[in-house]
């Protein structure tokens, strides 16, 4: 027999011992921020622990999404927003195909911005804390306070009914002040402060970033009205308290999920954080003559959602 | 991690990503910036206020709602809600407010500031009721009264209390602001403010007027001037400018300027109306740096002019004594300038210190006080510093000392301890004791007023032929001829108070116990060579003790309303000034209710009441006990962007009534302060 006739059964023996790309767990992690990394290592430790996880779980840079074969992979999670849009971009580019996303450490914002471009298998876990919740803090650290005031920018402004129901459902009242732009900030916080009782911070980047907060804090504590942030950052400048979940918090939640996206059980599309911290300025807090207990709150809002 | 491929090919893709991932890094910030990035400490520890519980003392805080819907148009009216003030005034041009009433005639022993400037005269007798006067009313966030001598933190004169008027930033208040006040008994009020610029650098000017007729004569006796002439016109303007120059560096500037025109004038002695008019101008600096989240330190440059003009006619020629008028001059003219460095820093989380110096000059030059052309100045220095330290976590102390240095009258020292017990939350209990020192003014170690011939101008000496009214060759009025022996007046005192602050019950109230052994009261006294004269100088030479309970009540019972009450209890006690207990009311209270009502509209319901007193030692009458009642009626509306307010204020509803002093032989006439209504027109644009 010629050569030629040995090389495909040839081909098809060597093709059996070639490494074979297994279906693998991929995280992508972005850049920015050492949360990300070790929220990735939590994520891949806890996976690779669990035996009925049969997979790889490889951690993957923003970079590794830039080239294809993809074929071998059963699930990406996505931490921070770079990783999600790489992925979107991948998608578009036709390189994903049907492999379910689970996104983590994103807020809402980000999930919508990308929500076109990304296949129907997308499951989001973001940093929003769900309203209600919001609502149920504000009722729960101040009670002789009925008037809730929101700044809302370009980003949150769709957030407003949502908002107004949570609100007004627990008996408070809610002052909204729309702003288009950073310059349009001030005169809106001067009418939110003098006409409010507290002011919930709700994120937007064209509102409250590292420029506008020192403004915001001082004019606030001058009018003595407290603030209400969303990170442990805020309460540190000066907030004085915040509701958030920590990147460990949300790394077990993504655990939790992706087992599930694994094991092919249906799970909801868009996910708030169900572990949560509540986090008080002890010196703010004392300054303004209130009186607040962090343990005691957050126990108040894990028992009305039945924790 | 890397998987498998070409990895030259990959580091080079990566290298390239790398580049345009760090240039996109840098020009966009994270979505989730906000919730994982991290923040500059804004309010750190040296920035916070004490809270209540840890004041070393009784505070009564007069916060802009209780401003707006009290109806008051100076801040004298404001002291009603603060317990143990009694407001009135010696005419309807001079607005007083006095704490402990006859002990603080001129509010001389009170220390006034505005944003930390100290407001009073350093003529006569440094008065502070003509500074108190001169703020905009619509410009203040909200006023501090302290009551108790608080010399420690605030400086010798904070002998009976201090009181802090805070006005607003002027980032807040940025946009154009009009009100005009329009009523009886010649009320025209107006005030036009006008606030730029951004929240890194903020300015405002303010431009106000009042003016009104003052009170009403009501006549027991025949009088040549049936109208009282207490006529003031009061005009103003202000600015100040809030600058951040860096992240750690904030600059307060304040400049302002007053032209205050007040009438005087009474039909005794022939004593025809006349105007004294004072004209005040003053620049403030400041400039605060955060050193670091537990440290900062603070630098202030302030500087105050003011000139009187005021010249008294005094009419001999009803009584036959001469055929001229003597004009009696009161006008002079003083400057101040202070500079003074504070540094505060956290050292531990139990442990606060706040440390300073400064360093002040005055000059006060008028010939009708000082009866010379002579400048008189006198300068201090003064070192401070306050401790505060958690001892436990229930337990804080604030020690604190002052140490003065005063050109004329030496050293003095001025220590405070208070103990604070804090058993529950809801439960505070202070403790302590402070010593206090009022130095002497410029008045009270060189004054010299005697009343001068206009013809000679030497002293006026009385003309044979006049007997007793006027014995031939003494001088017809010399009140004062000070040696310059005034030593400073000391108080001891000590306290003992409570705060309930009940959150279920929106209730906060206050109790404080003191008593107080004042020595060394500078009074007139006649000096011995000239003892057939009434020709006086000042001399330590009266004491008294002061004993009370004041409290305060606060209270929110249901939304839209708000409750206060305020009462004091007040006994003087005093061998040597035999007359000052009279002078004290027993009892005064003061309650006021606001009340939202639906549809934006306001209700403001406001009650003081003064036991019988008896103001002036002239009169042999007892001023029995009154009750003034004040209302406001007030409606909101937004008209756009436009916020307006229209208010109906009445003050003294129940009719004209006597405050101080009542008619008698001795004093005919006297002031009788009128039932007040105006109306206020105020917009925000």
């Amino acid at each position: 027999m010629p050569l030629r006739a040995y090389l495909l059964p040839l081909l098809f023996v060597l093709l059996a011992y070639l490494p074979r790309a297994e279906a693998a767990v991929w995280i992508v992690v972005s850049e920015g921020s050492k949360e990300y990394a070790q929220a990735a290592e939590l994520i891949r430790e806890q996976l690779k622990r669990d035996d009925s996880v049969g997979t790889e779980v490889l951690i993957k840079s923003v970079a590794d999404i830039a080239q294809t074969g993809f074929s071998s992979v059963s699930l990406f999670i996505s931490l921070g927003s770079p990783a999600l849009q790489k992925l979107a971009d991948a998608t578009a580019a036709g390189r994903i195909g049907r492999t379910p996303v689970l996104a983590s450490l994103v807020p809402r914002a980000a999930v919508e911005a990308q929500r076109q471009r990304l296949p129907v298998a997308l499951t989001a876990i973001v940093f929003d804390q769900p309203l209600p919740r919001q609502a149920a803090l504000l009722r729960y650290a101040f009670p002789h306070m009925h008037k809730i005031g929101v700044i809302l920018g370009p980003d949150s402004m769709r957030q407003q009914m949502a908002l107004e129901k949570a609100i007004v459902e627990l008996g408070m009242q809610l002052k909204v002040y729309k702003v288009e732009s950073e310059g349009a900030l001030y005169p809106a916080l001067q009418r939110v402060l003098d006409e409010n009782d507290v002011l919930l911070a709700v994120p937007d980047a064209a509102v409250y970033n590292g420029g506008t907060i020192q403004n915001v804090l001082l004019a606030s504590y001058r009018h003595k009205v407290p603030l209400m942030g969303f990170s442990p950052a805020y309460v540190r400048a000066g907030a004085l308290l915040a509701l958030y979940s920590t990147p460990t918090q949300m790394a077990n939640q993504t655990v939790r999920v992706a087992k599930r996206l694994i094991d092919g059980v249906p799970t909801a599309a868009m996910q708030s954080p169900v572990e949560f911290v509540v986090d008080i300025n002890s010196n703010v807090a004392r300054s303004l003559g209130l009186r607040l207990n962090e343990d005691a709150l957050r126990i108040q809002l894990q028992s009305r959602e039945g924790v | 991690m890397k998987n498998q491929g070409g990895r030259r090919k990959q580091s080079l893709a990566l290298g390239l990503i790398l580049c345009v991932g760090t240039a996109w890094a840098d020009t966009h910030e994270l979505a989730e910036d906000g919730y994982l990035g991290e923040l500059p400490v804004v309010l750190s520890v040296t920035r916070l206020a004490q809270s209540l519980a840890d004041t070393p003392g009784a505070v009564t805080i007069i916060d802009r709602d209780m401003i707006r819907r009290s109806g008051a148009r100076q801040v004298s009216e404001l002291l009603r809600f603060v317990p143990g003030f009694i407001v009135s005034g010696w005419n309807g041009a001079n607005a007083i407010a006095n704490y402990h009433a006859r002990l603080d005639e001129y509010g001389s022993r009170l220390q006034v500031f505005v944003d930390g400037r100290s407001v009073y005269s350093s003529l006569y007798l440094g008065d502070t009721h003509r500074g108190m006067a001169e703020v905009v009313m619509e410009d203040i966030d909200r006023i501090e009264v302290l009551r108790g001598s608080n010399s420690a933190a605030y400086g010798a004169n904070a002998f009976l209390g201090v009181i802090n008027i805070i006005t607003r930033n002027s980032a807040d208040t940025r946009g154009t602001l009009l009100s005009v006040s329009q009523g009886n008994h010649g009320i025209s009020d107006q005030t036009l403010r006008h606030g730029w610029g951004t929240e890194d650098a903020s300015y405002r000017i303010t431009a106000a007027r009042r003016t009104d007729n003052g009170y009403i004569n009501k006549q027991a006796f025949a009088s040549d001037y049936p109208l009282a002439s207490d006529d003031t016109d009061l005009n103003q303007v202000s600015f100040r400018g809030d600058l951040r120059l860096s992240a750690i560096d904030e600059l307060q500037l304040q400049l302002g300027s007053t032209r205050h025109k007040a009438d005087d004038g009474d039909s005794t002695f022939g004593n025809a109306p006349y105007s004294a008019g004072n004209a005040a101008s003053y620049a403030m600096a400041r400039w605060n740096r955060q050193l670091s989240a537990t440290e900062s330190i603070n630098l202030s440059a302030t500087f105050d002019d003011e000139r009187i003009r005021s010249t008294k006619i005094e009419d001999p020629r009803k009584l036959g004594l001469f055929p001229f008028v003597v004009p009696v001059d009161q006008g002079g003219q003083s400057q101040r300038a202070q500079i003074e460095f504070s540094h505060t820093r956290q050292y531990t989380e139990a442990m606060r210190m706040v440390w300073g110096t400064a360093w002040r000059r005055e000059t006060a030059q008028s010939r009708g006080l000082f009866n010379t052309d002579q400048t008189y100045a006198q300068t201090q220095l003064r070192f401070f510093g306050n401790l505060e330290w958690r001892i436990a976590p229930q337990l804080l102390l604030n020690a604190g000392g002052l140490l003065e240095h005063n050109s004329k009258v030496g050293e003095s020292f001025a220590p405070r301890l208070m103990l604070n017990y804090q058993p529950h939350p809801e439960h505070t209990f202070r403790i302590g004791a402070t010593k206090a020192t009022r130095t002497p003014s410029l008045f009270e170690l060189h004054g010299s007023n005697p009343v001068i011939n206009p013809n000679t101008g030497a002293p006026l000496i009385c003309p044979a032929g006049f007997g007793g009214a006027c014995p031939v060759g003494k001088h017809v009025e010399w009140h004062i001829r000070a040696t310059g022996k005034a030593q400073p007046e000391r108080i001891y005192s000590q306290e003992l108070g409570w705060l309930g602050d009940f959150r279920e019950y929106a209730l906060t109230v206050d109790v404080r116990a003191y008593k107080e052994h004042i020595r060394g009261l500078l009074t007139p006294r006649r000096l011995p060579a000239l003892i057939d004269e009434d020709i006086n100088d000042y001399v330590n030479g009266k004491d008294a003790d002061v004993q009370g309970l004041e409290y305060q009540l606060q209270w929110r019972p249901w939304a839209g309303g708000r409750w206060l009450f305020s009462q004091a209890r007040t006994r003087v006690r005093s061998d040597t000034q035999t007359d000052l207990p009279a002078g004290t009311p027993h009892n005064s209270y003061n309650a006021a209710w606001f009340q939202d009502l639906p549809g934006e509209w306001e209700l403001g319901l406001m009650y003081a009441h003064v036991s019988s007193m008896n103001m002036r030692w002239r009169s042999a009458q007892r001023l029995p006990a009154y009750g003034v009642t004040n209302l406001r009626v007030a409606k909101r509306f937004r008209l756009g962007a436009t916020r307006s307010e229209v208010a109906l204020t009445v003050q003294s509803l129940a009719g004209d009534h006597y405050e101080f002093i009542r008619p008698s032989a001795a004093d005919p006439v006297v002031p009788v302060v009128p039932r007040r209504v105006f109306m206020t027109v105020r917009m925000e644009l």
